[in-house]
């Protein structure tokens, strides 16, 4: 069941209701309601994954009690088995074969004979987004930023919250815990923003990304027979996808939560309207970002202190390739995330590193013409990291970047095909628009201030629905439900 | 929370759900041949003496009119077999009068599967409009509003004001026997031999078919029909149609004889079926045909004439 489908609005409205009429004002059942759909969501997907999630679910449940009531000492060591248990997962599910495999390219290509065969594992969706919140759980206990929580409903509820569960964002047990220590009592301003923020998020994943996608899946399909017109078009148009469908989940996913009144972790901050590098990771995927930044950069950071600036960049090079590992099983999201790790080495060593200045705009209300360079800087060299990150592998990736100067293939694409991309691009200049115009904002549909009569605003809920309705393209997967 | 649920239910969700009703209605309404045929079998279904049954070969060639003995034509664009067999099943029972039935089985027939082909979006029509119950629970199977688009919803509008009188919108393009009247030689084009074209696309869809079990399907959905053509004691017409020679030159010979086996093994098993193969007719000129693989009316008036002595003489 995907968030943005009509099974999906059956599913959350039979929730809302039982969610705020009988279970009114009642904390504990509240929490009950949440788990069962959170467990019958994730079950529709496939049932065998429901006992990896609960016993997980289960052990660091007990280990974070145990954490509290040891010793410091004993408290660090279950930590660290808690924290290897939840890395051992993701490496039984998610990177096992992916090891299995690489070692036996190294065995053969050093000239020994290796017939090793991959194992038949099951991949668990989300997995790497619910095992990262089990760990933050253990670490923050063990930091002593929280207490255990006694209740396993509300610890269950957390891990498994639906909106979340597939594709993020990675809620911390800090923001998140404390929120179902009450009953949630419906708030009429925070279920419009919810519903509001999910319209845009729809918009966002059908209108853009869907109808991207067509293009894109026909060029990545076939790199070998595009020229470099269109495979530039395509590393170009990559990232814009991706965000729209990412984001556009986020959205759906926080708006949701908001519903439920229950505020979810901000994923992303207008990552396009940044001006290098480390600005740009301060605003996409911003939940992964942030669990990096605390749980791996921090502490690496301390320990490479005495060796300043080269410190520093070992640091963010080292938290960089864990981002891009994460996101799966292959070299390409290792290099991705080293290339971007390198694309800090000048900021730091320049000073900038850190640096947050504002935005400025011009007398038009655009952004200055030094900040609007580094922007299209910024978005070009992310550009070029995705075609690394969006290939099969590395060898595609160098056919990729070999095909960006070649211009004597022929590319040929339907009328119909080029009518689709052009009609996404005409949306994706709305979104950036909209999005300029509303960055001091969560999302950008945040229109109150800017938009006061709220008949107008409803006009504009109703074109953005019968845009969805026109011009949505064909059912997608969200990117992101893979890693 | 009273108001919330006021302005999502009253704001939106109502609206949009009436507008989505009323548009999948209107669309529903709008004639197409899929809903004549089915209004014109349910009334008329105890006079027909011969059926026909098939995809476009048969919906263009065959005009019953020129019949001797009542008949109509059921046919449809991409009708695979198992539609056939479906269409079939549905109206035997109130088909006393049934003498014939003619099968068009075109090149691509035994390994054909609309719903694995580019036309599968037609799956829809035998739902909505014979009341079919094929994949129930798949939107785009069932749906008119499943894809849609602004041209949708001008369709949708004239199909509101045709049912309000003040419009008449029609898909329908047969004619009162089921024969579709719109490939007329003045309708033709002056590219209209697409040979080479149509027959790639048919070689293509045979080749990705090879390896399915789809044959098997299909040879069990034609046997069906004739057993109980058998049991009734209704003849079975297997028809190869006529083809023009830029289509028949590109025709695979592995292919050809695979087809031309699906027939002539029914004929060998059944004494109530006889196959004729008219696609190497040198009877049918240019001046007959639409395009390659179609007559146009002068050509399906020769055509259906000459099947109508056959069946005087069977």
């Amino acid at each position: 069941m995907v968030i943005n489908s009509l099974s999906f609005l059956f599913f959350f409205t039979v929730l809302f209701l039982v969610y705020y009429f009988p279970l009114k004002n009642k904390k504990v059942s509240q929490n009950w309601c949440l788990l069962i759909a959170s467990y019958i969501f994730y079950g529709i997907t496939d049932l065998r994954m429901l006992p990896i999630i609960f016993g997980a679910t289960i052990v660091f449940y007990v280990l974070g009690i145990i954490i509290n009531k040891s010793s410091q000492k004993s408290a660090s060591l279950f930590t660290v088995i808690g924290v290897l248990v939840g890395v051992g997962m993701l490496v039984y599910f998610k990177y096992l074969n992916f090891f299995i495999d690489s070692f036996e390219t190294l065995i053969t290509s050093l000239g020994f004979n290796a017939n090793i065969t991959a194992l038949n594992i099951l991949f668990p969706l989300g997995i790497s987004f619910f095992t990262f919140r089990l760990i933050s759980y253990l670490i923050e206990i063990n930091r002593g930023k929280i207490e255990p929580t006694r209740d396993f409903v509300a610890f269950a509820a957390y891990i498994a919250f639906f909106p979340t569960l597939l594709a993020g964002p990675i809620d911390r047990p800090n923001d998140f815990l404390p929120q179902l220590k009450s009953a949630r009592i419906f708030d009429y301003n925070m279920a419009i923003d919810g519903t509001r923020q999910i319209l845009w998020g729809i918009f966002k994943k059908m209108v853009i990304a869907d109808n991207m996608a067509i293009f894109l899946g026909s060029v990545w399909g076939d790199v070998g027979s595009h020229n470099a017109t269109t495979l530039i078009l395509a590393a170009l148009v990559y990232p814009i996808q991706l965000y729209a469908d990412f984001s556009g989940y986020s959205d759906m996913a926080i708006g949701v939560g908001k519903i439920l009144g229950i505020r979810v972790a901000i994923n992303f901050r207008y990552p396009f309207f940044t001006r290098n590098i480390a600005e740009f990771w301060r605003s996409w995927h911003i939940s992964l970002t942030t669990w990096v930044t605390d749980y791996v950069f921090m502490p690496l950071n301390v320990r490479f202190r005495s060796m300043h600036n080269i410190g520093l960049i070992i640091s963010i090079i080292i938290s960089m390739v864990i981002i891009g590992f994460w996101h799966g099983a292959a070299w390409t999201y290792a290099i991705f995330g080293l290339y971007h790790g390198l694309l800090y080495i000048p900021l730091i060593l320049s000073g900038s590193f850190g640096k947050n200045k504002k935005l400025k705009v011009n007398k038009f209300g655009a952004p200055t013409t030094s900040d609007f360079v580094k922007m299209i800087g910024t978005y070009l060299l992310v550009s070029f990291g995705k075609i690394i990150f969006n290939s099969q592998s590395l060898s595609q990736a160098f056919e990729f970047m070999k095909g960006l100067f070649n211009f004597s293939n022929p590319t040929s694409f339907t009328a119909e095909g080029v009518r689709i991309l052009f009609l996404s691009l005409f949306f994706t200049v709305i979104m950036i628009f909209v999005e300029w115009k509303q960055r001091d904002k969560e999302y950008a549909l945040q229109i109150d201030s800017l938009v006061p009569h709220k008949f107008a605003r409803f006009a504009i809920y109703w074109m953005i629905l019968v845009l969805i309705s026109l011009y949505s393209g064909k059912e997608q997967i969200f990117i992101y439900m893979q890693f | 929370m009273k108001k919330y649920l006021i302005e999502i239910v009253f704001g939106f969700l109502l609206p949009a759900t009436i507008i989505a009703v009323v548009s999948e209605y209107s669309l529903r309404k709008i004639p197409n041949d899929y809903s004549f045929k089915n209004q014109w079998l349910t009334q008329n279904s105890q006079e027909v003496e011969v059926l026909a049954l098939g995809a476009s070969t048969v919906l263009y060639d065959i005009n019953p009119q020129y019949l001797n003995k009542k008949g109509f034509n059921a046919a449809h664009l991409s009708q695979s077999l198992k539609y056939d067999h479906f269409i079939f099943n549905k109206y035997i029972d109130k088909m006393p009068s049934l003498e014939y039935v003619i099968l068009g089985v075109e090149y691509w027939s035994p390994f054909g599967d609309i719903e694995d082909s580019p036309e599968w979006w037609r799956v829809k029509f035998y739902n909505i409009h014979y009341g079919g119950n094929f994949y129930r629970w798949e939107g785009k199977y069932n749906y008119e509003l499943y894809f849609r688009n602004v041209a949708t919803f001008k369709t949708a509008t004239n199909g509101l004001l045709t049912l309000m009188g003040l419009k008449n919108e029609t898909r329908r393009t047969v004619n009162e026997l089921g024969y579709g009247a719109n490939y007329t030689i003045e309708n033709r084009q002056n590219n209209w031999d697409n040979g080479e074209i149509e027959v790639n696309r048919h070689n293509s869809l045979i080749s990705s078919a090879l390896e399915s079990n789809v044959i098997a399907q299909n040879k069990k959905y034609v046997d069906e029909i004739i057993k109980e053509c058998k049991k009734r004691n209704i003849k079975v017409l297997l028809v190869n149609f006529p083809l023009y020679s830029s289509y028949r030159s590109l025709q695979k010979e592995e292919f050809l004889s695979i087809q031309k086996d699906f027939c002539k093994s029914f004929d060998e098993q059944y004494n109530n079926v006889s196959f004729f193969d008219f696609s190497d007719n040198d009877y049918f000129t240019e001046p007959d045909f639409y395009d390659a693989n179609h007559l146009n009316e002068i050509g399906s008036k020769k055509f259906t004439l000459m099947l109508d002595s056959i069946i005087n003489n069977l």
